[in-house]
């Protein structure tokens, strides 16, 4: 450790030695020792609590954050949809709605956000001749509008709604283990318009009510088969909703396709009649749809939803 | 060395079962130790009061490690306890405000080491002029007899500063050594 031939060095330790020997600790030390082991304890009591606190306050603002973010109630929307494509592969899609702001609903008007946007991610996997391969479909809605129309004066009470759909854009997405949908991107879609009109929002138990669907679509025509008939619910039970039997979901991966041309303008009216037989108050919903029924609809195809609440007394 | 260099040898310092580790296992493992960290830190402080706080406040820093069972060699931890609180400049402030606040009703706080156990030792003068560190790695070398990795595990350093730390601290006192035996001479 040392040099033990180096009498400076020798000397050095036997001195040291020297100053100190005999020195004892005293006893109390370890009475000193005790509280300051409490005292320690307790400062890192304060430093875990200050840290919980601050843990915790960074949670809550996270929390606020991402509430701020995705207001409940009128925030994300996810709507999860999984079919199977025409050589046996999964297909999920995956619907994201976002609505910056609150909507506000009476029984005479609704109005909803402008600005709100739908992203449909389509997610194909397992398909034959290769991996797992993706496409991206967004809506985007630049201007869902839901008006009431309001009646001639003196007529009964209002009785339609119109609602102009979200734009369809089906982008010519690819998947590096595939290849693009489509040669080009696709023109923007002209979005589809609903309107709804029922003779009698109020009527009475056992009156027939007639309901009217009229959608215009001025870039694709409307399927004669029965998932281009708008799907309708009255709201009593009577008939349940049908769920969109027609997803909005990217052509099955082929080769790439060249943009077909636009097949619109199309034009759909139908009408329906229904007899309540139970009071209250009741929705009429409505979905209609362009284009194909089969998965893969054209990139003009386009959807929309209505929703007419009436009162029955 | 002496008769501490048994004192590591005792069964007390193993490291007990979670079940022994409470205040009183731990006083009784840190007994046999104390004095001669007591030693180290009376050579390595200014005065008594600052060696008798680093080494209670090395135990009270000693104890939640070795309940949690984290410290495997106890009077190795405990040493590197010791002369850290020595060698810290923000603990020794904390330290000496502690014990002037005590002074009032204690008057061992103003006895220095050197007037206590041998104010006219040349080589205490000297080691005292030395800068703590110099002085730590010439106590733990030369009186607690620990090899060059041992300090500097010990101070927290390399080995390389050690060694020329202690060449510094030797050639300091032999010229201040040199110097007073030539003059007296």
């Amino acid at each position: 450790v040392t040099d033990p031939h180096d009498p400076f060095e020798r000397e050095l330790t036997d001195r040291l030695e020297a100053i100190v020997h005999g020195e004892a600790a005293p006893f109390e030390l370890v009475d000193r020792a005790a509280a300051r082991t409490t005292e320690l304890a307790h400062q890192r009591r304060l430093r875990r609590g200050v840290t919980g606190a601050g843990l915790a306050a960074l949670v809550t603002a996270a929390v606020w954050l991402i509430a701020v973010a995705n207001p409940i109630g009128n925030g994300t929307q996810h709507q999860d949809t999984v079919a199977f494509g025409p050589d046996g592969h999964r297909i999920t899609t995956t619907t994201e709605a976002h609505h910056p702001t609150s909507s506000t609903s009476s029984s005479t008007s609704t109005t909803e956000p402008e600005g709100a946007s739908t992203t449909t991610t389509t997610r194909h996997e397992g398909a034959t001749g290769g991996g797992p391969v993706r496409s991206t479909t967004t809506t985007s809605v630049a201007a869902t509008t839901l008006s009431t129309l309001n009646p001639p004066e003196g007529a009964p009470e209002p009785k339609c709604v119109q609602i102009t759909g979200p734009s369809n854009s089906v982008h010519d997405s690819w998947d590096e283990d595939y290849r693009r949908f489509w040669t080009t991107q696709p023109p923007e879609d002209q979005p589809l318009t609903l309107q709804v009109c029922v003779d009698d929002v109020t009527p009475k138990k056992g009156q027939e009510v007639t309901l009217t669907v009229t959608a215009d679509d001025p870039d694709q025509t409307f399927s004669s088969d029965t998932c281009s008939l708008p799907n309708l619910f009255w709201g009593d039970e009577a008939n349940p909703k049908l769920a969109p039997c027609r997803d909005t979901v990217a052509p099955a991966p082929q080769e790439p396709a060249p943009v077909p041309e636009p097949s619109g303008p199309g034009h759909l009216q139908k009408t329906f009649t229904h007899t309540y037989s139970s009071t209250g108050p009741s929705t009429i919903h409505v979905d209609a749809g362009s284009g194909p029924d089969a998965p893969g609809p054209l990139p003009y195809s386009s959807t929309a939803s209505a929703d007419l609440p009436i009162a029955v007394h | 060395m002496g008769s501490d260099d048994t004192l590591t040898l005792l069964p007390a310092l193993a490291v007990p079962a979670a079940a022994d580790r409470g205040w009183d296992a731990f006083v009784t493992a840190w007994w046999p130790l104390q004095d001669r960290l007591f030693r180290i830190a009376l050579l390595i402080a200014r005065d008594r009061s600052d060696a008798e706080d680093a080494v209670s406040d090395a135990m009270a820093a000693t104890y939640a490690p070795w309940k949690a069972g984290r410290v495997r060699a106890l009077d190795a931890y405990a040493r590197r306890a010791v002369v850290n609180c020595l060698t810290s400049k923000g603990r020794r402030k904390v330290t000496a405000d502690r014990h002037r606040q005590r002074r009032t009703g204690d008057e061992r706080g103003l006895r220095e080491v050197a007037d206590h156990v041998a104010d006219r030792d040349l080589i205490r003068e000297a080691l005292l002029e030395l800068p703590t560190k110099q002085r730590a790695i010439v106590v733990l070398r030369y009186y607690a007899q620990l090899s060059v990795a041992e300090t500097a595990s010990t101070l927290g350093v390399a080995e390389g500063t050690v060694k020329s730390q202690t060449h510094d601290a030797l050639r300091a006192l032999r010229v201040r050594l040199g110097a007073t035996q030539e003059g007296s001479e």
